[in-house]
């Protein structure tokens, strides 16, 4: 279990991995970092009264209700910056610190729960071709993840935006959601369960999870790739211990990757247990956050 | 900060106090309303989340947890709205009580006052009786000179019986307000009391519910577990319940403290317009009678 941060720990530990979200160079197979950077920044800013943040024994990420009370803070603030209005008029101090943490929250942009698109890529003599696009940010575990998934629909016929919206909402969005959870093989086997669909590829991109430095958070980021043009499986992961990888007659590849950002002092030091574990994995630096002046 | 401007002041916190209080009397309504509606529409043990979580395959766990996390969230809003107005009560209790203190030094300050000018008053009155006798029994310059002691008298009697009235002015004001702002701080302190309790009883199965929920998304889908999220779901809706019952009751008894405290507070404004005319009425008058 890792020992909650006191207030000012608390949010530079935030500030560090909104900086570390922004120096791993994601691509668009992972979810968008801005969001994640904007989510991170809010919750840098501490609640009076409740300084202290907790963080998930399993990734490393602030506990789920910490990413919760930015997304519901949001929505209490301009009622309760009304309530407050005269007490900081009157200048009550502990009321002016409340005011500002309130405007902050008014002022943030909470991750929303997930988002879906779905992209035409061509029409085929036998279906459509089509990308669909899944973020989830599934603050309840937490996991921050994008699903980039090519695929054939046999059962599309003619394409039309909209029929193609309500066809993957209705019939593919819960499938999909069942199988966000699984690792990308098993998805992959799952989805093509399915008569109607082809899968091209399937990639997830996660940002997380966390690991501790001396100096700051290690966040990481892993994007795994199966497809039928990938040949062989390629794991470079030092944070599973195992995993099953698909056979030769699965009759798709699979890659995984994960990079690191790392604070700046401590990159060489990464570099070199990367190297003690067999990983080729990308290190990334990032500048430290000060303190802020006068604290411990 | 004169007399005046230090009413004004606290009426003027006063009156933004008490706009916030009948807000928060709405919000409460439509917190027992809304959460009457979530309960009725919260699946029930068997036909919804029981049954989809004794299926208990990995494939239903994903959206499940999310739909538990969804509802956490609803029930997560309403508790911290709880804590926020617990503290703002907090806070503007303690400003209430300082503006009850300064209200306090005012109405002591202005019946001091009172009590002086009241005692100097007949001292005031015989000096002037003393002068009019000499003006009518002197001639020449002895006359004149008990004119002006009668002017100065008169003058003197003049100022004590401004500041009599004066004085008395400011302590019925301060008084009258001093006697809403202890209503009010009766009401806020049951109301704090009140929602301090749902606060808490919300605030415990949160963190229930936010333990079992950790356990469920380590991965954990045996049947007990299943069970044991239903034990608080169940648990949480029975706070929520209890809020929703509590909420209902602080809105009834907001609306009416409320109102009669807007009474009060126009009456107050009522009583010093008509004060602050009648007493501009005497002061012209007086100046008309006063010879100069």
């Amino acid at each position: 279990m890792r020992t909650p941060l006191p207030g000012n720990e608390a949010s530079t530990w935030c500030l560090q991995a909104a900086r570390a979200v922004d120096a791993l160079r994601l691509n668009r197979q992972y979810p968008p970092w801005e969001a994640l950077r904007a989510h991170l920044d809010a919750l840098a800013v501490r609640p009076p009264g409740e300084e202290t943040l907790s963080r998930c024994p399993r990734t490393g990420w602030p506990v789920p209700a910490e990413w919760l009370r930015v997304r519901v803070d949001h929505r209490l603030a301009p009622e309760m910056l009304a309530r407050i209005h005269h007490m900081e008029k009157a200048g009550d101090e502990p009321s002016r610190k409340k005011g500002d943490y309130l405007r902050a929250m008014a002022a943030a942009h909470p991750l929303p729960d997930g988002d879906l698109h779905v992209a035409l890529i061509r029409r085929e003599p036998d279906g459509v071709r089509f990308q669909v696009v899944l973020d989830r940010w599934e603050v309840g575990r937490p996991a921050f993840v994008r699903w980039t998934i090519r695929l054939l629909d046999r059962g599309v016929r003619a394409f039309d935006a909209d029929e193609m919206a309500s066809h993957v909402h209705e019939s593919f969005k819960r499938r999909l959601l069942a199988l966000a959870s699984q690792p990308v093989p098993e998805a992959l086997v799952l989805l093509r369960a399915h008569d109607d669909l082809v899968v091209d590829e399937m990639a997830r991109g996660e940002v997380g999870p966390v690991l501790d430095a001396t100096t700051g958070p290690v966040v990481s980021a892993g994007l795994g790739r199966a497809s039928p043009a990938i040949q062989g499986v390629a794991v470079d992961d030092p944070l599973q211990d195992e995993m099953h990888v698909p056979g030769q007659d699965a009759g798709f590849g699979y890659t995984f990757q994960r990079k690191w950002a790392v604070p700046e002092a401590e990159v060489a030091g990464h570099q070199a247990w990367l190297r003690k574990v067999g990983s080729k994995g990308m290190v990334y630096g990032y500048a430290a956050v000060a303190l802020p002046h006068g604290s411990v | 900060m004169a007399s005046e401007d230090c009413i004004t002041d606290v009426l003027a916190r006063h009156r933004e106090r008490v706009a916030s209080l009948e807000q928060l009397g709405k919000a409460e309504r439509a917190l027992g309303e809304e959460l009457q509606r979530t309960l009725s529409a919260q699946p029930t043990a068997r036909t919804g989340l029981l049954g989809r979580l004794l299926r208990g395959k990995a494939k239903t766990e994903a959206p499940l947890l999310q739909t538990l996390w969804e509802r956490h969230e609803q029930a997560m809003e309403k508790v911290r709205a709880l804590g926020h107005h617990v503290e703002a009560l907090d806070r503007d209790l303690a400003l209430l009580q300082a503006d009850v203190e300064r209200l306090g030094d005012e109405a002591c300050a202005a019946a001091h006052k009172r009590d002086a000018s009241e005692k100097a008053l007949p001292e005031a009155l015989s000096a002037q009786a003393r002068a009019e006798s000499d003006v009518a029994q002197t001639t020449g310059v002895a006359a004149i000179e008990a004119g002006r002691a009668l002017d100065r008298a008169k003058a003197r009697a003049w100022d004590l019986r401004q500041e009599v009235e004066r004085s008395q002015a400011v302590e019925e004001r301060t008084l009258g307000l001093l006697e809403v702002l202890r209503e009010t701080r009766g009401t806020m302190e049951r109301l704090h009391a009140s929602l301090g309790q749902l606060h808490d009883a919300g605030t415990r199965a949160l963190a229930d519910l936010e333990r079992r929920l950790s356990i469920l998304a380590a991965g954990a889908t045996a049947r007990d577990l299943a069970l044991q999220t239903v034990g608080a779901m169940d648990a949480l809706r029975e706070t929520l319940h209890v809020v929703s019952n509590l909420a209902d009751e602080n809105a009834t008894f907001l609306d009416e403290r409320v109102d009669a405290l807007d009474a009060r507070m126009r009456l107050l404004d009522a009583q010093s317009e008509t004060e602050r005319e009648a007493r501009d009425e005497v002061e012209a008058a007086l100046r008309r009678s006063t010879p100069r």
